[in-house]
């Protein structure tokens, strides 16, 4: 149930008065009021329910649509002053409380104490009160009770559009045949046997009054009327200090008897404008001892600021829950099913193609076994390979040595010596000393020409050859001579 | 105007209430596929492992074709025999001498000492436990130097590898055509490797 909190209800609707002791049923069939009215057999919600089909019946009610107006026994309402620096929180739990202790005394006194379900509003400037207390409105209702009320009537597919407390709804409508002006407005609602009196200002009750009879048909009932309202006049001029009430909306009252009620108060409150709600002199097509109660349930069809919709969220239809859960089931079952066959099949495949690579691979690893083994023998021959090249470099070669030490040697010149040797970490030396014999000249270019011999070998380098400092004193005196040079490693 | 009440927060919201079977249905269809799901996703990742695997072997194909092309696994294990044998076995010490011998007297070198070293470590690299170490050979001779390249040369003919490292040739008299020779040969050989210190602190 979830309505907007303002406006009216749609026309098609029709209003449902539950009280504890009388069900009715308002609707306006081709533009013509239509009231229904049964007793329940008991209290409970199927007997009140059962109770509403009646008068439903009664009524010739042609839609399912209603606004459930709750009596004030089963939605009773108290202004309260509480402290305006309260946080949220706790105004919360003390409306709360408040709200079922309020149920508790004027519901179920004698029963355990109530869930409430409870709306509370407060505005309007004179609901501040010093500025240091607050004026809340509090409505409350028995949860259990009006969840089961609206269970057995949505089981009997009434869709109830909003909720309204029945007593607050001629204030709202009260309020707004004035124009919302936010000027003080004394209304008077006259129910069958019980009346009720008060002053809105600013859209919030400032007090009210509620009183046992009916002022058309009990002249006591009058009297004490004309006496309440002049309280209310004076309590009004006290409250601001000296304004007249200019506005009085009486609702209900019969049309034969309203003219004559509203005189009096014109009398009682000179400087007033009485309406009447409804009002005798406009047409219209109601039979005239419906108007008046007409009037009061269509306004339960009014929201507004002194009438909220008092709707509360309900569970699910256990068929919709149902169907929502059977609809998910299938299709989850499809889609499973289908998801799954694929998914096997694609598993199917999957594992085919998985079971020829297991093969292949069993195959390949054993080329690949092979391959190590054999890449195993190749680098082994490298290593061999390597070790027996090696071994050849341990010295230089020998045969080129000595066939182009001698080899290179002038003819003039002879060896004494030829010395190899390791000078140091494997730099072979090679030195060939002998004597050379004839001219200067001779010596010389012999000597050059060895140099330069040796020097080209592939295996010597820094080739230096050296004579002896002392010179012959004979011509044909041999000299001695000195070759060095370092051999390189090569194989032998 | 400030409201406060409790008539839109106490029932389950019908939105939650429809919801939940969409969600009880969505769990048992996850429920349902989730198993071959599983295994679905199981089988793909040894499908990928699979294929990555088959990838890399299928080199292994192509390199052992390539190496069988060039002459297979048996020619480089010849290959590799021919090789060691051109390194010999150790040589027993009175079997060498008359090796020595025999190519010097076959060369024209006249021997006058000859002396055999033991093994050396000269850090060949060990292949297989297979171990190359070097005994070097001292020898005094007489010897023109021609014969004493032929007398290394029929060493190496008889399949001794020696380098010769150290040489000394120095003219025997002032017009002798034969000259004292002091050498060093290294004879490389395979051999028993030398005890490490680990080894000696095992035994």
């Amino acid at each position: 149930m979830s309505t907007p909190r303002t406006g009216r209800a749609p026309g098609a609707t029709a209003v449902l008065h539950v009280a504890p002791t009388v069900v009715e049923w308002l609707e306006r069939i081709d533009g013509v009021a239509h009231l229904g009215r049964a007793v329940p057999a008991g209290t409970s919600p199927a007997e009140i329910v059962a109770a509403v089909v009646l008068a439903r019946r009664e009524a010739g009610g042609r839609t399912k649509r209603v606004v459930l107006a709750l009596a004030d026994a089963l939605a009773p309402d108290r202004i309260l002053q509480l402290p305006s620096d309260l946080s949220r929180k706790d105004l919360r739990s003390i409306l709360e409380r408040k709200a079922v202790a309020l149920l508790h005394e004027r519901i179920s006194a004698d029963a355990e104490e109530p869930t409430a379900l409870f709306h509370a509003w407060a505005g309007g400037q004179v609901c501040e009160r010093d500025g240091d207390h607050t004026s809340w409105h509090l409505v409350a209702m028995d949860e259990e009770f009006l969840t089961k009320l609206s269970l057995a009537l949505r089981d009997r597919n009434f869709r109830v559009e909003r909720v309204a407390a029945l007593q607050l709804a001629p204030l709202a409508l009260a309020s707004a045949s004035t124009g919302n002006t936010g000027e003080p407005v004394l209304y008077v609602v006259t129910h069958d046997e019980r009346m009720d009196v008060g002053l809105i200002v600013e859209d919030h009750v400032l007090t009210r009054r509620s009183m046992e009879g009916n002022p058309a048909t009990n002249t006591t009932v009058a009297t004490g009327l004309f006496h309440e309202v002049r309280g209310i006049a004076g309590f009004w001029r006290k409250q601001s200090r000296g304004d007249q009430i200019r506005q009085v909306v009486l609702i209900g009252l019969p049309t034969d008897r309203a003219q004559l009620i509203a005189s009096a108060i014109g009398g009682v409150l000179p400087d007033a404008k009485v309406s009447l709600l409804p009002d005798p002199e406009a047409e219209s097509a109601d039979a005239e001892e419906l108007r008046g109660r007409a009037t009061i349930l269509s306004a339960a069809r009014t929201l507004g600021p002194l009438s909220p919709n008092l709707a509360f969220r309900l569970p699910p239809r256990r068929v919709s829950v149902g169907l929502a859960a059977l609809l998910c089931g299938l299709l989850a079952f499809v889609l499973g099913t289908r998801v799954e066959h694929h998914l096997i099949a694609a598993l199917g495949d999957l594992q085919g193609d998985n079971l020829a690579m297991t093969t292949q691979a069993t195959e390949l690893r054993t080329v690949h076994t092979r391959l190590e083994v054999v890449e195993s023998d190749a680098a082994e021959l490298r290593q061999v390979l390597e070790r027996t090249a090696r071994v050849g470099t341990f010295a230089p070669p020998l045969r080129p040595l000595l066939t182009e030490s001698l080899a290179a040697l002038p003819e003039n010149a002879v060896f004494d010596s030829i010395r190899l040797f390791d000078s140091g970490d494997r730099d072979y030396r090679l030195e060939v000393q002998g004597s050379v014999h004839g001219s200067a000249g001779s010596v010389l270019r012999g000597m050059r020409s060895l140099r330069d011999y040796l020097g080209r070998s592939s295996h010597l380098s820094e080739v230096d050859v050296t004579l002896s400092d002392r010179l012959p004193e004979d011509r044909n005196a041999s000299q001695a001579f000195l070759v060095t040079a370092h051999c390189r490693e090569t194989s032998p | 105007m400030k409201s406060v009440g409790n008539l839109r927060r106490r029932r389950l919201n019908r939105a939650t209430a429809l919801l939940t079977p969409v969600l009880v249905a969505s769990l048992c269809t996850v429920g349902v596929i989730a198993p071959p799901a599983i295994t679905f996703q199981g089988a793909r990742a040894s499908h990928a492992l699979l294929s990555s695997e088959v990838r890399a072997l299928a080199h292994s194909v192509s390199r052992l074709a390539e190496i069988e092309e060039e002459g297979g696994a048996d020619r480089i294990l010849a290959a590799t025999e021919r090789l060691r044998r051109l390194i010999p076995k150790e040589t027993p010490e009175l079997e060498l001498h008359g090796v020595v011998r025999a190519a010097a007297q076959l060369a024209g070198v006249r021997l006058q000492a000859l002396f055999l070293g033991d093994h050396q470590d000269v850090g060949l690299p060990r292949i297989e436990g297979d171990y190359v170490g070097r005994r070097v050979v001292r020898i005094s001779a007489e010897c023109t130097p021609d014969s004493f390249v032929r007398f290394v040369e029929n060493l190496r003919s008889v399949g001794l590898p020696v380098s010769v490292t150290d040489l000394s040739l120095a003219r025997s008299g002032s017009a002798g055509a034969t000259f004292l020779v002091e050498t060093s040969l290294s004879l490389f050989e395979h051999t028993t490797p030398p005890r490490t210190e680990s080894e000696d602190i095992e035994l």
